[in-house]
């Protein structure tokens, strides 16, 4: 026992943890101190005035009173972006291979847990349980999605992936990946038709995830505004977090991670080594499918609704993500997902007072993806690039 | 080895490509009857997709009313078949759905599209060689207003209920209202015409919105939060809106919730449960009431439930009485051209020419540009979470409005 | 029963015959050294040897068992090990984390720090290393890191490819006495060199290739006095 305990690398387990603190404080101070002091600046201008005469406060009030629940909403969706990217930085850490039919992974695992759930609401199982029950549930629910979307993965890499490992260009593959992506798109809608008949699938109400837990109120003019976070956003960042640690562990502290790591950089002397890569690649497609197997889950948990194609603008962004962290770099990954998810959250929740409602919401994914290219103007490797020794 | 894993590769490949462009040629692929006496009428309207469900049925609706009312043509000698087409709510497969259709010259009528920004590029198809087409639900003002011949509508116009649902919360005593709209040509637009009443009503417009965003409203729901409107009025689909309203309700929001018909579906329960219930409720405007509003659809409910074993979705009506409209106007066109299969530009004259119309929604003339002389609109209000009860949801308000001019 | 017995051994790289009929024998406990210009197949034969390179024609016999059926990965597991052309360091890893990959294919880990304790004896310079990134040490410290990985596998046989490549000649003799030592302890080692003379001299028998086949072959002190092998492999002194 004390062999076993002495055996777990507890650096391993913190230093993810550590890192995900600062990445989130870091990012929240930061953007934070960019609008406050917009507001500050701004605040004796039409924008200012603007602001005093919808909302009788000044723009730096409303500023302030807003940012608590701006910056729970953007780490939220941060980590959800985070988890996603896990599975593309993975894959391309070991393959420099970008499995654009991550996306549809994810999507699949979506599906897996949710009808799963919807089956169990048909049998009238989930109105009953007590709250315990339903978080057993619903771990049950991410656990099958995780399963389909794991093997789901290892299967499209041994079918789809594998024969073109060997091809001359890098996009024959990335060519075959879209192909799949596709393909999986509409085995899903197909699947859906023939079966339930239905394009929207709706995530059940049951256990206590739908109840917010709220921390106080802020004044506004003639306003409270309300601050919470729901029990299902808590849970989101909880499991985003073990996902991260579970990973950050496999990989830097087991043995299985260090052929991993072998296998990323010299596939031939990993050979010699005596490791079976494709074992390890498969093994590598099987861990990015069941965290977005997870993630797919846990996002209907979270927006309630899905649909065939519900893969996409997340798996977009959580490319974007991986390679705004630098792709290949776990930690990376959770910081490009935290950065990702605060900035279009702060663009989305603060464009339209500060434009004087010219660019409202609409426009939080052009802001977003704005300051990307910037990012990456100047740090073409993505804001953890240099840091190759994480490279998994 | 690897060589045929990679054949198997491509054919997957190929195998999505061809799945993706599936779903939109059903139709076409039928052979030709042996009489040269055939006349086919097609359907458009979303069979596969998001909006599946209204889709197909407003295709049922149009299946049970040539199943019921095409005797009189067949009694002349004619088989009418149906071409059900499914544009998939996207305006390209709407377009290219129309060539085919334009290019079938069996195809005298198209009873079409559940989506005015599908409807308005597919029907300048249709204008292009003069093929009638009467619309079951399409709502954006634009699908009469480019004054076509053929172009014909049995429903209200989006600036219309835009009006309607402006005056109903200005009546329910709304102070302040936050706009949202999905950024489509019918979402926007009928979002644009309620804004404009809102401010002539007095009401106070706080925000001006639009989102493509289909699951984390978050952001957008802080600006919405601070300016705490008494209500937040979506312009799209309820499955952008029900999300949005749930969402909204989680983080507090107390206020009332409008939209416009294109929340009609038992699916915005099921996705915004409890929360459209909860505080000032939600309302919806429509130019489309239950089938059980109107006077002649007792008999249709019953039929379609026999036909079909479910109860009819919002159009499902309109769809049969745009196909009845259809068959009639065919029916005048061939008599006056001695029983023998008609032009398209005929067709398109004699639904102009119809004078009280009899269908099961309303009674219908149409005026020059293809609107119809007068027009049902509903507010309607959601009384129930489970969306099994949706089609008992209670009407607030019933108007008869004349299109403007 | 030979330790290695390669028979009759034939390769191509797509169309070109890269090894024709090779057969060479290791008896247990010898160092053999293959020679040869470049392209003449020395790295082919070793990378056949440890299941990298297809075999078209032949067979490669381990203590009398067909290596044939096997796969690189699992050719380690045999007892074979090789420190690859160029070290193949993983060069973002540590040379910890190296040395630990070198004893992948060995079940449990109970052996782990009397291997490692081994492999720092041999070459001290590792312990004073052993946090750091492969990818700084040097040359000679990355050669060393090689040989001590695949010395972490306990193989019977080492495949030794160019180990004095691009090291100082100084280096070069202390990689070279270490080979000895490490066959003094009991392993076998086939030894592919450029530097005919070091090979030569370590080397109980040696091989001449020569565009894929055997030319010469004989004990490497006679080899040496050759004067072909002197001629074309020695610089003709």
């Amino acid at each position: 026992m004390k062999r076993l305990f002495s055996s777990i690398n507890i650096r391993e387990l913190l230093r993810p943890i550590g890192q995900l603190a600062i990445f989130s404080l870091g990012s929240a101070v930061i953007l934070s101190a960019i609008v406050l002091l917009l507001a500050l600046i701004m605040d004796k201008t039409a924008v200012g005035l603007g602001v005093l005469a919808r909302f009788h406060v000044s723009l730096f009030t409303y500023t302030l009173v807003n940012l608590p629940q701006v910056l729970i909403d953007g780490l939220t969706i941060g980590f959800v972006y985070a988890a996603i990217a896990l599975g593309y930085t993975m894959v391309y850490g070991v393959l420099e291979f970008i499995n654009f039919a991550h996306s549809e992974i994810f999507a699949v695992g979506a599906f897996v847990g949710v009808e799963i759930l919807i089956f169990l609401d048909g049998l009238g199982i989930l109105s009953a349980v007590p709250n315990w029950a339903a978080f057993l549930i619903l771990i049950g629910a991410i656990l099958a999605g995780m399963l389909a979307s794991g093997l789901l993965a290892v299967a499209v890499e041994r079918v789809a992936y594998r024969p073109l490992r060997g091809a001359s260009s890098r996009l024959v593959p990335l060519i075959s990946a879209i192909g799949v992506s596709f393909f999986l798109q509409d085995a899903i809608r197909m699947t859906e038709s023939l079966t339930t008949g239905q394009f929207n699938r709706i995530f059940p109400t049951f256990g206590n995830f739908d109840d917010r837990l709220k921390f106080g109120e802020l004044p506004m003019g003639a306003n409270m505004i309300t601050l919470g976070v729901s029990i299902k956003s808590i849970i989101v960042i909880i499991a985003a977090v073990l996902m991260l640690v579970g990973l950050n562990y496999l990989v830097n502290a087991t043995k299985i991670g260090k052929a991993i790591r072998a296998v990323a950089q010299d596939r031939t002397t990993a050979n010699l080594m005596g490791i079976n890569v494709n074992y390890i690649i498969s093994f590598t497609f099987l861990v990015g499918g069941l965290l977005g197997g997870a993630a797919g889950v846990l996002y209907a948990l979270k927006f309630t609704r899905i649909d065939p194609f519900v893969g996409f603008f997340p798996g977009l962004k959580a490319f974007t993500a991986a390679v705004l962290g630098g792709i290949g770099n776990i930690t990376g990954a959770l910081l490009g997902g935290i950065v990702l998810g605060m900035l279009e959250t702060f663009a989305g929740s603060y464009l339209g007072v500060f434009t004087i409602g010219a660019a409202g919401t609409e426009y939080k994914d052009i802001f977003a993806f704005g300051i990307l290219i910037l990012v990456l103007i100047f740090r073409p490797q993505g804001l953890m690039g240099e840091n190759v020794s994480q490279k998994a | 080895m690897s060589k045929r894993l990679f054949a198997v590769a491509s054919l997957l490949i190929v195998a999505s490509m061809l799945l993706a462009a599936c779903g939109a040629p059903a139709a076409a692929t039928q052979a030709p009857a042996a009489a040269d006496k055939v006349i086919k009428i097609a359907t458009q309207s979303p069979l596969s997709g998001d909006m599946s469900a209204v889709g197909v049925d407003i295709k049922r609706g149009a299946e049970l009313a040539l199943n019921q009312l095409g005797a009189p043509l067949a009694g002349m000698g004619f088989k009418v078949e149906l071409a059900p087409f499914d544009d998939q709510g996207n305006p390209d497969t709407g377009v290219a759905n129309a060539k085919q259709i334009v290019s079938d010259p069996a195809i005298l009528c198209v009873v079409g599209h559940y989506n005015s920004g599908v409807q308005i590029p597919s029907s300048e198809v249709y204008h292009t060689s003069g093929l009638a087409n009467v619309s079951p639900a399409n709502t954006n003002p634009k699908v009469t207003t480019r004054g076509y011949p053929e172009i014909n509508r049995i429903v209200g116009r989006d600036d219309v209920q835009g009006v309607v649902g402006a005056d109903f919360a200005a009546e329910k005593g709304v102070k302040s209202v936050f706009v949202v709209h999905d950024k489509t040509a019918y979402g926007q637009g009928i979002a644009e015409f309620f804004k404009k009443e809102s401010e002539a009503k007095g009401m106070q417009v706080l925000g001006f919105e639009g989102t493509e965003e289909k699951a984390n409203f978050d952001a957008l729901l802080s600006p919405i939060m601070a300016a705490n409107p008494d209500l937040v009025y979506f312009g799209g689909m309820y499955g952008q809106a029900a999300v949005l309203f749930k969402q909204a309700r989680a983080k507090g929001f107390q206020g009332m919730f409008m939209s416009d018909d294109g929340f009609d579906s038992s699916d915005a329960a099921k996705i915004g449960g409890q929360s459209l219930i909860d505080g000032a409720g939600t309302y919806y405007s429509t130019v489309s009431g239950p089938a059980t509003l109107y006077p002649g659809t007792a008999k249709f409910i019953t039929d379609f439930k026999a036909a079909y074993n479910s109860d009819p979705q919002p159009f499902a009506a309109q769809g049969y009485d745009s196909m009845a409209i259809c068959l009639k106007a065919i029916e005048d066109a061939a008599k006056a051209n001695n029983n023998a299969v008609p032009t398209r530009e005929s067709v398109a004259k004699a639904i102009r020419a119809l004078k009280d119309f009899v269908g099961i929604t309303g009674t219908f003339t149409f005026n020059s540009i293809g609107d119809p002389t007068s027009a049902k609109y509903f507010v309607i209000k959601v009384d129930s979470a489970d969306p099994t009860a949706w089609s008992k949801n209670s009407i607030a308000e019933t108007l008869d409005i004349a299109p403007p001019q | 029963m030979a330790m290695l017995e390669v028979t009759n051994l034939h390769t191509y790289y797509g169309n070109i015959h890269a090894l024709k009929g090779i057969s060479l024998t290791i008896e247990q406990g010898e160092i053999v050294t293959l020679i040869g210009a470049n392209g003449a197949g020395k790295t082919t034969t070793l990378r056949a040897i440890c299941g990298l390179v297809k075999t078209q024609g032949g067979t490669i016999q381990l203590e009398s068992e067909d290596l044939n059926p096997y796969k690189a990965h699992q050719i380690v597991y045999k007892g074979v090990s090789m420190v690859p052309e160029g070290r193949g360091v993983f060069a973002r890893l540590s040379v910890s984390e190296n040395l630990d990959l070198g004893a992948y294919s060995l079940p449990d880990r109970k052996t782990r720090d009397a291997d490692l304790e081994k492999v720092f004896t041999i070459f001290p310079r590792l312990k004073e290393r052993e946090k750091q990134i492969a990818g700084t040490l040097s040359g000679g410290e990355q050669q060393m890191l090689a040989i001590g990985r695949a010395l972490m596998a306990h193989p019977r046989l080492l495949l030794l490819d160019e180990p004095s490549m691009g090291l100082s000649p100084i280096l070069v003799e202390s990689i070279f006495s270490t080979v000895k030592d490490i066959n003094r302890q009991g392993t076998t080692i086939l030894l592919v060199e450029q530097n005919a003379q070091m090979a030569l001299t370590i080397a109980d028998r040696a091989y001449v290739l020569e565009s894929g086949i055997i030319a010469m072959q004989g004990k490497g002190s006679e080899l040496l006095e050759d004067p072909r092998v002197i001629k074309a492999y020695l610089g003709g002194q």
